[in-house]
């Protein structure tokens, strides 16, 4: 057995804080494991029968639950002369791996899975390790059924594509690097000055699949191999390089790929997809819900799915790239007897029929038998390619994988981010019933935790709003630290918002106005430049009837410094907090700002929220 | 009064017998075998499905051949190998008996049943490469040796397009059944016939296992379906047996079945453990058990192939397979 670098384990862990986050958060599922950690839920009854019961990550919950209720009524279902009843749960492959390294307690967690499949087989790995450091057999069969695949792709709108030589020339990594590297010239250079310069769109690696799907790509691109990435790789100068370069271009990170997609969708509603972001990585059936016009993948109630103007391409990058297969692992566990072992056998079985397979592609994947081609929704007209991809790239080692991770956390763009809090009169309400910490209480902890996610280099500031501020009453923001440095201000940042207190009201509006301008003002184009706005409330200041006038202007302001060639991306995460906040308003100032709306309306889940936001920097 | 106690008397024998029967058809299942009768027949994972056709007549235990093959090396007895008939691919036999013959164990594994069904190994190439193979690297025929020498390779370097990376070959796990055959009918390529020895196992074959087992650490158990559903970027090629390979393949364009030469087959048997000769016998002749591998897609009359398995023996295959382990990790 190889030895898992500690860091591994690091990994593991924050990915599942990126999965507990997302179930506080607006954000469901992204299709590379969002969606949260899930709990215990209702479940049927099963009555008599055996019961098998599933783990499964967001991605794919709908459609493991139609099979399972099909499973469960269809002649499958039988063991001897006992039926068999199979009940699905959602659980993010992160929480998941960690709850069965942990233990697993039932009476939170709903009942120990007999089948449990992860977005990737990755995961498998990281729960037999984690096993076997804690001295105990591995439960992640080696070889286990692939339930569906989706390769990680570069998205890109059509022209943009086509601009570089699509789909003629192959485009990989290193084309990304140039178009970092050309910065303002990057499309001017290639005939479109309209577009801007070239951005880049990629997720946090340490919260999401994709992201680090993308690290490894990356990884491997700066190196020309496709397996056997080593550490004495990463140490090259070279490729420290190229992966700096090709951060320089990112917008922004976060915990999600849905965050790009529903920005860049209403970007492209608005007629302009092109300056916002002009490639992400994603996985290929999120190429497939954009252009189907189902950006995020789900249809909410009433929604109909309307094609973009512009469809996105799925570039597989030439260098390789990497799979997620959802594997569906019998559990080799304590917990699981023969007869369940042999129900979860049937269902497996019972998935991979080949009428049961057909039913992956109309959910975007390919299917993981060979029985079933790969076929509509998966083709050119949706802007992917079934015929590719022609390279693929061994996983690294996990001591590499750490190495990379580590690495990024250097690499990565730097940020300048002004941090804006609500200390309005109701936040000294109660916020945890057990503790009987106030909200602000719990603002402030979550705060203080979070400085620690910034990367030294990152430039951090602190202010708080409400009326009647300052030494006159007469201000209604307070600049407590300028942004700096924050690993000269760390410590500074930690003491002044322990010493906040709630007082007044919440001029929403004018305070979003201001701390906006403000980073316009001292925008840093080498850097990502953003507001994180916790607010508690609904706008409340000394005249309430020019708020819709405010809000008009703010929005205006917002959207007008977001969108052009020439603009200058401030974005605002706005953080809707506790049961009054004013989502609906929160979230239209982060979409102004093609940023998104954090929610944390369970005000003991802001801890999460706030590292959920930090992902972005 | 009494008629009514004797008839509580009889109801509660009646539910205790239920209760007795199963708790024991509790305790047959318990170790995962199925309960159908005195004779205990060990199947490979692999042939699973096909071995449940004869769950009826005899007790079936699932077990990958490795496994079975290391158990009856080393067993004292047939009683301790806790089984009376395998069912395996005739060079899994011959490799156990050699192993127990070198180790001065008594003989335990009996004369093999006559051959039940078979099935070759094949390559499954994606067609393009197939070409870009046929004017490059193999400079006519694919076969094993010209595909070993490529593997491994950048495929622009072998008669390729670059853009398709490096020319990656998977090989069904040898320590499954059909494995052990592919394995050994690779060799057989690379040496052009199943007349090699031991001792000819050196260093050039040794590099040419290790380029054509390079993707071995990471590919599942089922490399036909590995390739098929992940393209070509996962593997260029694979070694498996015919009856691995999914129903329609030969009609579909996007890939080519060819049977390299020498051919090898694995020859299904029933192979008797101590004395079962008899109910090896029985489970080779039984019907269900044919159609069940037809179905399968083995070969149950052995059509169109030669006479010999093509393969050599046992205590080659014991050896190729230690260098195959070293080579691979």
């Amino acid at each position: 057995m190889r030895p898992i670098a500690t860091l591994w384990s690091r990994w593991a862990a924050v990915l599942v804080v990126g999965g507990l986050v997302a179930s506080a958060c607006s954000g469901g599922d992204d299709g590379d494991d969002r969606g949260g950690a899930g709990g215990a839920a209702e479940l049927e009854d099963p009555g008599d029968c055996i019961v098998v019961d599933v783990a499964s990550s967001p991605e794919k919950l709908e459609l493991l639950g139609d099979l399972a209720d099909s499973f469960n009524e269809s002649d499958a279902a039988t063991v001897g002369d006992e039926c068999a009843f199979v009940r699905i749960q959602n659980k993010s492959s992160g929480a998941a791996e960690q709850l069965l390294a942990n233990g697993w307690d039932e009476s939170v967690e709903g009942p120990r899975p007999v089948i449990w499949s992860p977005a990737a087989s990755t995961w498998g790995q990281v729960l037999n390790q984690h096993l076997s450091e804690a001295g105990q057999p591995p439960m992640a069969p080696a070889d286990s059924a692939q339930f569906m695949l989706t390769p990680l792709v570069i998205a890109m709108p059509r022209p943009m594509a086509e601009a570089l030589g699509w789909p003629d020339t192959p485009i990989g990594w290193s084309d990304v690097l140039a178009l970092a590297r050309d910065g303002a010239t990057s499309w001017s250079s290639r005939g479109h000055p309209e577009w801007g310069p070239f951005r880049l769109g990629k997720t946090n690696p340490n919260f999401s699949t994709s992201g680090l799907s993308a690290l490894i790509a990356q990884g491997y691109a700066a190196t020309g191999k496709t397996s056997g990435l080593s550490l004495e790789d990463l140490a090259d100068p070279a490729v420290d390089a190229f992966a700096t370069g090709v951060e320089s271009a990112v917008v922004h990170y976060g915990d999600t790929t849905l965050t790009f997609l529903n920005n860049w969708y209403r970007a492209d509603q608005r007629g302009n997809p092109y300056q916002y972001v002009s490639a992400v990585a994603v996985e290929e059936k999120s190429v497939i819900d954009y252009n189907t016009g189902n950006p995020d993948g789900i249809l909410d109630q009433g929604e109909e799915p309307r094609e973009p103007r512009v469809p996105l391409v799925a570039i597989y990058p030439e260098e390789g790239t990497v799979y997620s297969d959802n594997p569906l692992f019998v559990l080799d566990a304590e917990w699981v007897d023969d007869r369940q072992r042999e129900a979860a056998g049937a269902f497996v079985e019972y998935v991979q029929t080949p009428e049961n397979q057909e039913r992956v592609l109309e959910y975007g994947f390919r299917p993981g038998i060979a029985d079933v081609p790969v076929a509509a929704p998966i083709s050119e007209a949706n802007g992917v390619n079934p015929a590719t991809p022609q390279t693929l790239l061994d996983v690294p080692e996990p001591e590499v994988l750490a190495g990379l991770l580590d690495d990024w956390a250097t690499q990565r763009k730097s940020a300048r981010v002004r941090i804006v809090i609500d200390v309005s009169g109701s936040m000294g309400d109660q916020g945890d019933p057990e503790t009987g910490a106030t909200k602000l209480d719990l603002a402030k902890d979550a705060a203080i935790t979070a400085l620690e996610e910034f990367k030294d280099d990152d430039e951090v500031g602190l202010s708080v709003f409400s009326t009647e501020l300052g030494p006159g009453g007469d201000q209604e923001m307070l600049e407590l630290v300028p942004p700096t440095r924050v690993a000269d201000v760390r410590e500074q940042l930690a003491n002044r918002i322990r010493d906040l207190l709630p007082t007044n009201n919440t001029p929403l509006y004018a305070v979003t106005q201001r701390a906006y301008e403000e980073a316009l003002g001292d925008f840093d184009p080498a850097r990502i430049n953003a507001v994180v706005l916790l607010s508690d409330g609904r706008n409340q200041d000394d005249d309430s009837a020019d708020d819709r006038d405010q809000l008009t202007e703010l929005i205006d302001t917002l959207q007008a410094g977001s969108e052009g060639q020439a603009s200058r991306p401030v974005r605002v995460f706005p953080i809707a907090y506790g049961a009054d906040a004013d989502l609906p308003t929160l979230r239209q100032i982060a979409e102004a700002t093609t940023a998104a709306v954090y929610d944390s309306s369970d005000p003991t889940s802001i801890d999460k929220v706030f590292t959920a936001v930090v992902s972005n920097f | 009064m009494k008629a009514l106690a004797a008839l509580a008397v009889a109801l509660g024998l009646i539910v205790a017998a239920v209760v007795v029967r199963n708790v024991l058809d509790e305790d047959d299942d318990a170790d995962g075998s199925s309960a159908g009768g005195d004779t205990t027949l060990v199947c490979p994972t692999e042939l699973a499905d096909a071995c449940a056709a004869l769950e009826d007549d005899v007790t079936v235990r699932v077990e990958p051949a490795a496994t079975t093959a290391e158990a009856l090396a080393t067993a004292a007895d047939a009683a301790e190998a806790d089984a009376d008939v395998w069912l395996a691919p005739a060079a899994w036999a011959e490799l156990v008996a050699d192993q127990r013959d070198r180790a001065g164990a008594p003989v335990l594994v009996g004369e093999a049943s006559a051959v039940i069904a078979r099935s070759p190994v094949v390559l499954v190439v994606w067609s393009d490469r197939a070409v870009a193979l046929e004017s490059g690297a193999c400079a006519g025929t694919i076969g094993w040796r010209c595909l070993g020498d490529a593997a491994d390779r950048p495929w622009g370097s072998v008669g390729g397009e670059s853009a398709w990376g490096p020319l990656n070959v998977g090989l069904t796990d040898p320590d499954t059944a059909g494995g052990l055959v592919v394995l050994g009918g690779a060799a057989s390529g690379f040496f052009g016939s199943p007349e090699y020895a031991a001792n000819d196992i050196g260093g050039e074959l040794t590099a040419w296992l290790g380029a054509i087992g390079a993707q071995a650490g990471t590919a599942s158990s089922d490399v036909v379906n590995e390739m098929l559903t992940r393209g070509a970027g996962r593997f260029s090629a694979v070694g498996a047996l015919e009856a691995d390979t999914p129903a329609g393949i030969a009609d579909r364009g996007d890939v080519q079945v060819i049977y390299p030469a020498p051919v090898a087959t694995a020859d299904l048997v029933a192979i008797p453990i101590g004395d079962a000769a008899g109910a090896a016998a029985d489970i080779a002749g039984d019907g269900d058990l044919r159609d069940a591998l037809a179905g399968a897609g083995w070969r149950v009359g052995g059509e169109d192939l030669p006479e010999d398995d093509g393969l050599p023996a046992g205590g080659v295959l014991g050896a190729l397979l230690a260098r195959w382990d070293e080579v691979t990790g």
